[in-house]
């Protein structure tokens, strides 16, 4: 008899913060057109483990399903993506989903991202509308993939100098332009970049966020040295 | 102010006193090269100075202190985000132990050994003080320490230094605006290449020629 073909989940989950991880293999039935989004919906209906057991729910944030809030960002097959955008087809089986690593775990795949919106705050972003503007859903994936980017480390990454750099050149962030030179010169700023360049090969909306790190590298050279921000 | 000031101590430390004094090295050993190089070499070699160590050693004190703080808070990941800018990232930070290393090993034979035993016959005496010469050098570089040639210990120091310089040197035009846009940077990739590769070339010859003495 042919079985119906299954698609492997492999899941690192946690209880709760701290908690020790364990892997689980959650398997649900294929369909044309799957991605891991979707794939963890119907896994969230019916929660079954590889061998057949019933398991308990997996915790992650669904968001929007239209690229759009990159709340559903996770490590799929070892890459920071987010999970509306990886189609079940293009990855390998079975399927190896991890929260990211650079922010504390909430449950499961959910982690606690509020770090990105205060280093927006800090460069004058506030998350929404403003941040809709320099196109950044706030995913993360530029932060997890940076490997001068960590809670061990007080650099504040791509994604904020990114936002900083396209509202310095919007009539809606421009006023504020000194005081984001200011904070990008300081203590945890854009002197901690260390070009490994990773951010811009994993943004799922291919912002160009190295050449927005180097025209804020220009603009606080500028202002370190010459001591103006423009001209 | 003063983050952005102690960043660009640390790079200018690492181009301009540590960088020309690197390429400064590699001309002067480079004077070993080719017939009659012995000759050449010892003529040319010069007893320690106490401003040349003040000169040299506070940059390379600070370079390597604020290098170190990079380094306890970064996580490489070129494993799993294996690129060339990724994988030169880790490089970067792989040969700068390296070369804290080999410079402590290269100054023990070079600067710490002449002081400790002036009447060796294998150095020579220019100004008063113990200084190396190319027989002295050959006889460093055909021993063993540790288990460990000599001869490789010191070619892997030069080839990190030719990368850490280059690679170095990139990392600094970005930081200082110079290179905009992926086209630029790409560009100075492959001039920066060039000249660490120069150097590496350069450098191991002199080894080469150190250790065939002066053939």
């Amino acid at each position: 008899v042919d079985e119906p073909r299954r698609v492997l989940l492999k899941i690192k989950r946690r209880q709760g913060p701290g908690d020790p991880p364990r892997w689980e293999e959650l398997a649900i039935p294929w369909r044309e057109g799957l991605t891991v989004r979707t794939a963890l919906q119907a896994a969230a209906l019916a929660p079954v483990t590889s061998d057949g057991t019933a398991t308990t729910e997996v915790a992650w944030d669904e968001g929007c399903g239209e690229r759009c809030q990159g709340a559903c960002a996770m490590i799929i097959d070892g890459r920071a993506r987010t999970a509306c955008a990886a189609l079940v087809d293009e990855l390998d089986e079975p399927i190896e989903l991890r929260p990211l690593e650079k922010f504390p775990v909430v449950r499961d795949l959910i982690v606690d991202r509020a770090r990105i919106h205060r280093d927006l705050e800090r460069v004058r972003v506030d998350p929404v509308p403003r941040l809709e503007l320099a196109g950044c859903t706030a995913c993360g994936c530029c932060l997890e993939a940076c490997p001068s980017y960590g809670p061990r480390a007080s650099y504040i990454g791509a994604a904020a100098i990114h936002a900083a750099h396209v509202l310095d050149h919007h009539p809606a962030g421009a006023a504020q332009a000194a005081e984001r030179v200011e904070v990008l010169l300081g203590p945890g700023g854009i002197g901690d970049c260390g070009n490994a360049q990773v951010c811009v090969e994993v943004c799922p909306e291919r912002l160009p966020l190295t050449d927005s790190l180097a025209e804020m590298m220009r603009a606080t050279t500028r202002r370190g040295l010459l001591g103006r921000s423009r001209g | 102010m003063r983050a952005f000031w102690a960043r660009k101590l640390f790079e200018l430390s690492g181009l301009l006193p540590l960088g020309a004094w690197l390429i400064a090295q590699l001309l002067a050993g480079a004077r070993a090269l080719g017939p009659g190089g012995e000759a050449r070499f010892d003529a040319a070699a010069a007893p320690p100075s106490l401003g040349w160590a003040v000169v040299l050693g506070l940059p390379l004190l600070y370079h390597a202190a604020y290098g170190l703080r990079l380094l306890r808070a970064t996580r490489p990941n070129a494993g799993a985000y294996p690129s060339l800018r990724n994988w030169a990232y880790v490089l970067q930070r792989a040969s700068a132990l390296v070369l804290l290393l080999f410079f402590a090993y290269h100054l023990s034979r070079v600067l710490l050994y002449p002081l400790l035993h002036p009447d060796d016959p294998l150095l020579q005496r220019a100004g008063g003080d113990a200084v190396v010469t190319a027989r002295y050098l050959r006889h460093v570089l055909a021993g063993a320490h540790g288990g460990l040639p000599v001869e490789w210990i010191y070619r892997a120091g030069v080839a990190a230094a030719a990368f850490h310089f280059a690679n170095g040197l990139w990392s600094l035009a970005v930081h200082w605006g110079l290179l905009i846009g992926r086209r630029a940077q790409r560009a100075a990739s492959w001039a920066t290449a060039a000249v660490g590769l120069a150097l590496l070339a350069l450098g191991e010859r002199v080894i080469s020629a150190l250790l065939a003495g002066g053939a």
